[in-house]
């Protein structure tokens, strides 16, 4: 079905090839996943099935692409259009009309398919993605999950035997990934649909794909099976992609000399595997000891929200009736659906939406009066796409502009933005320009940005949302050091490993209010039925401890982190 | 803000062909041009603006309801209703008037200026005139998709890109608004004041400043869009075919007629020397 033979492409702006020596086919019927570090190649791989490259991004093309039958070099982009359709990652530039049919339409009304049969196709179409009541509804209004279904609709419309789409669910929460996850994998086992997905969220990617494909530096350094793929836990960690938890714990314990023929992947292969080596429970199983859980009382409030209700235009009541304390020091994790009101309440606590009903002070500040400009140097905001948080010319210029808006003398300035920028791991990128860097990259430069003001309080809505495995331990890393340094971090967030792994406490929120606000130990433990029925999936290895326990052995249920389950497993098997 | 966000209804407005709207907006379009008398121009307000504002429900929409939209309707009469008292007759000619026995309503001078009744009641034109164009205006763009302006046009014999040109620009207003605004709000977090505080100059500078970021984001914008562009096959076929049908039905033909007839009336009184500047009612 697809054809690749030794194919290097050089952009025209570049003298290296970006992708260098690339073979492999992909038979029909096929579910590939490429995933690799950012800059790897791997939307570039998809450009050419679909003839992006040669036909429109300038460059040199060596090598033979061929996509069933079709020599992508001789062939249109509209001829092999009826052979490939493409999903993008941004709703907002591939979805250009104000009603859904007229997306769906677009290609066959370009292609002079007559009118009758682009109704009809339209219908089917619709149905096949599960978009039949969404038809004459504005894309622009729709949830993310939806979005991107519209997308892939716009993609199969032409009918085409292969779908190709490029981090089609880095902008989505778990909900419309799943959305998307569960269409694609209709398709391809119902309709026989080949698809090829550049995606780094592994442990569903092990569920719904055949094959994975690992890039890196613009070669393919790994392709097989998706248990075959996760066992070279190394290569993993190399290219930044994200490793099952019970993967990487077995790949620990491995180390430390136990015996896994093959690491695990699912939570029941693992428990599996896990049983075998651990005794059973000598004793009851009590909690897991951890140091300092915070609890929010007692010590200095840095931030207090009382009754809190917001109302959109619309009217769409946001916040109802919402009461919150945070100390200073704490690590808070606000979590909950999509509309739960956890973005709104983080932008009531900088002031860029305007307290009018209850009651929120920050740092003693009263922000039914505050400007936002003035909580600078006081609180840091960072919103969830990188590029809503950067707008200067150059990296260097973008983390000197707050510094100066606090009057930071010059040569300070000077002096510290090449340090913080290392700090970062943006060395050598001062001059570099923002447009230019990978998502993960940009996320780092407004981090880097918001931490030369040397803020008290971190407001971070989604941190992790679209980021590499990398980044995200880096900028989580630095969250932490700033909390131990006795700031205050909150978070907004979909990403439960990281809740798990960084928050001291959570607090989850639904249609408005909060249901809990307790410590992250004591949510995964008791409301893991809550969470389940809000649709957020608790961290792969606290399920694993709990489905240990269940199983009459020693693990304590509250076990939130890979080195945590290590450490416990070491001493249970000891004892 | 929503403009340029919501185009659907249920109106008899909202059910029309596009075409027929283009028709009608044009035929304001002129005669308000043609009267000068301010009476002719209410009365094209009272016939063919006002009731269509009616059906249509135009102005129930929240983002006409907001204060921005009333200041300006305010301010343009504020504006130009005592400018054209004041200035609409130079000072050389008013002896000249005079003496041809023409009445200007000669209200007082201010100082070598005569301030007339005559400018004044020009002025109050000039506002309902741009109030009736800009009103036709949103009757027929707030009750039409562009697409389907695009579209309707383009059976016409407009070329594709043209249409496309048209609807995506429309389409992508909001998009370029919340780029603004979010760049906005990415320098207040960082502390600039410009937005917030200072004077007015401080604050054109601070949105002066705000373009080119604006604009780098849009570039971006537009670089991954014409990928897709390419993707979906835009251009492929010598002759896009539509699937939507454009189709005058006999709601159109009544519209119409309605909208004609009374055009064709006020131009005919217009031929016949009604509602010119000059033929002001007390001279």
């Amino acid at each position: 079905m697809i054809e690749f033979s030794h194919v290097f492409f050089t952009p025209e702006e570049r003298k290296e090839p970006a992708l260098k020596d690339i073979t492999f086919s992909v038979r029909s019927g096929e579910f590939v996943v490429v995933i690799g570090s950012s800059g790897s190649g791997k939307s570039l791989l998809c450009q050419c099935i679909n003839g992006i490259i040669p036909h429109y991004l300038a460059g040199t093309l060596e090598g033979i692409v061929t996509i069933a039958g079709l020599d992508t070099k001789t062939h249109k982009i509209s001829e092999l259009a009826k052979k490939v359709g493409m999903v993008f990652q941004d709703p907002e530039t591939q979805l250009f009309e104000m009603r859904v049919s007229d997306d769906l339409a677009m290609v066959l009304e370009n292609l002079g398919v007559p009118a009758e049969e682009i109704r009809e196709r339209i219908k089917t179409t619709a149905a096949t993605v599960e978009i039949e009541d969404l038809l004459e509804r504005n894309p622009m209004y729709l949830s993310g999950g939806q979005k991107q279904r519209v997308a892939i609709g716009c993609g199969l419309i032409a009918g085409p035997e292969i779908l190709v789409l490029d981090e089609p669910t880095s902008d989505l929460d778990p909900l419309g990934t799943q959305m998307v996850y569960s269409t694609l994998s209709k398709l391809n086992t119902e309709n026989g649909t080949t698809i090829i997905m550049v995606d780094h969220k592994s442990s569903l990617i092990s569920e719904i794909s055949s094959r994975v494909i690992v890039m890196d530096e613009g070669t393919i350094v790994k392709d097989g099976s998706p248990s075959q793929v996760f066992q070279d836990v190394d290569l993993m960690y190399k290219i930044g992609a994200f490793i099952p938890q019970v993967t990487e714990t077995a790949w620990r314990l491995r180390k430390d000399g136990y015996r896994f023929e093959r690491f695990p992947i699912h939570v029941k292969e693992a428990a599996g595997a896990f049983c075998r080596l651990l005794p059973e429970a000598k004793a009851p199983v009590g909690r897991h000891h951890r140091a300092g859980t915070a609890s929010g009382g007692g010590l200095q409030p840095v931030v207090e929200v009382r009754d809190l209700k917001y109302t959109y235009p619309g009217p769409v009541q946001a916040l109802k009736g919402v009461n919150l304390k945070v100390s200073r020091g704490e690590f808070l994790a606000i979590i909950g659906q999509n509309g739960s009101g956890k973005s709104t309440l983080l932008k009531t606590l900088n002031g860029l939406l305007r307290v009018e009903e209850g009651r929120v002070r920050v740092q003693g500040r009263d922000m039914s009066r505050i400007k936002v400009s003035d909580m600078a140097g006081i609180t840091s905001f960072l919103f969830q796409n990188p590029a809503n948080s950067i707008f200067c010319e150059t990296v260097g210029e973008e983390v000197a502009y707050g510094m100066r808006n606090l009057s930071v003398p010059d040569e300070q300035i000077r002096s510290e933005v090449p340090s913080i920028l290392t700090e970062f791991g943006l060395a050598g990128l001062e001059q570099a320009l923002p447009e230019n860097l990978s998502r993960g990259e940009k996320q780092l430069t407004a981090v880097s940005a918001a931490f030369a003001m040397k803020p008290e309080l971190v407001l971070f809505d989604e941190p992790t949302s679209g980021m590499d495995h990398t980044t995200i331990g880096l900028i989580m890393a630095k969250l932490k050091q700033l909390v131990e340094k006795s700031a205050t971090v909150i978070m907004v967030t979909h990403d439960m490993e990281v809740t798990a792994r960084y928050a001291s406490r959570v607090v989850v929120m639904n249609e408005g209010i909060i249901l809990r606000d307790e410590s992250t130990a004591e949510l995964f433990t008791k409301d893991i039925e809550l969470l389940k029925s809000l649709r957020l999936i608790p961290p792969q290895i606290t399920l694993l401890a709990q489905e240990l326990r269940s199983r009459g052995k020693g693990i304590p249920p509250d076990i939130l982190t890979v080195e945590e389950f290590c450490q416990t497993f070491e001493k249970e098997v000891r004892l | 803000m929503v403009l340029f966000r919501d185009y659907t209804g249920t109106t008899l407005m909202h059910r029309l062909d596009p075409r027929s709207k283009a028709i009608y907006m044009t035929a304001v379009l002129v005669i308000a041009i043609l009267f000068s008398d301010y009476t002719y121009q209410l009365a094209i307000t009272l016939s063919l603006v006002v009731p269509l504002l009616i059906i249509s429900k135009i102005l129930a929409r929240p983002e006409l309801r907001n204060k921005l939209f009333l200041t300006g309707i305010i301010l343009t009469f504020a504006l130009l209703v005592p400018a054209n008292a004041v200035f609409r007759l130079p000072a050389g000619d008013y002896p000249e008037l005079v003496r041809q026995g023409v009445d200007v309503g000669l209200l007082f001078w201010l100082g070598p200026f005569p301030v007339t009744t005559y400018g004044a009641l020009l002025g109050v034109n000039y506002g309902i005139r741009i109030l009736n164009m800009l009103l036709s205006l949103l009757i027929f763009t707030g009750t039409s998709f562009p697409r389907d302006v695009g579209n309707s046009l383009e059976k016409w014999g407009i070329p594709t890109y043209l249409s496309y040109m048209f609807a995506m620009t429309i389409r992508y207003i909001p998009t370029v608004e919340d780029n603004v605004f979010s760049v906005m709000n990415a320098q207040k977090v960082k502390g600039f004041k410009g937005y917030e505080r200072g004077s007015f100059a401080e604050k054109l500078k601070a949105y002066v400043g705000m373009f080119v970021p604006v604009l780098l984001l849009s570039i971006d914008m537009i670089n991954k869009m014409s990928i897709v562009m390419e993707s979906r096959c835009f251009g492929a076929a010598p002759k896009r075919t539509i699937f939507r049908e454009y189709r005058f039905k006999l709601r159109d033909f009544l519209f119409l007629a309605y909208v004609l007839s009374v055009t064709g009336a006020f131009v005919a009184l217009w031929i016949l020397g009604y509602g010119h500047a000059y033929t002001f009612f007390w001279s």
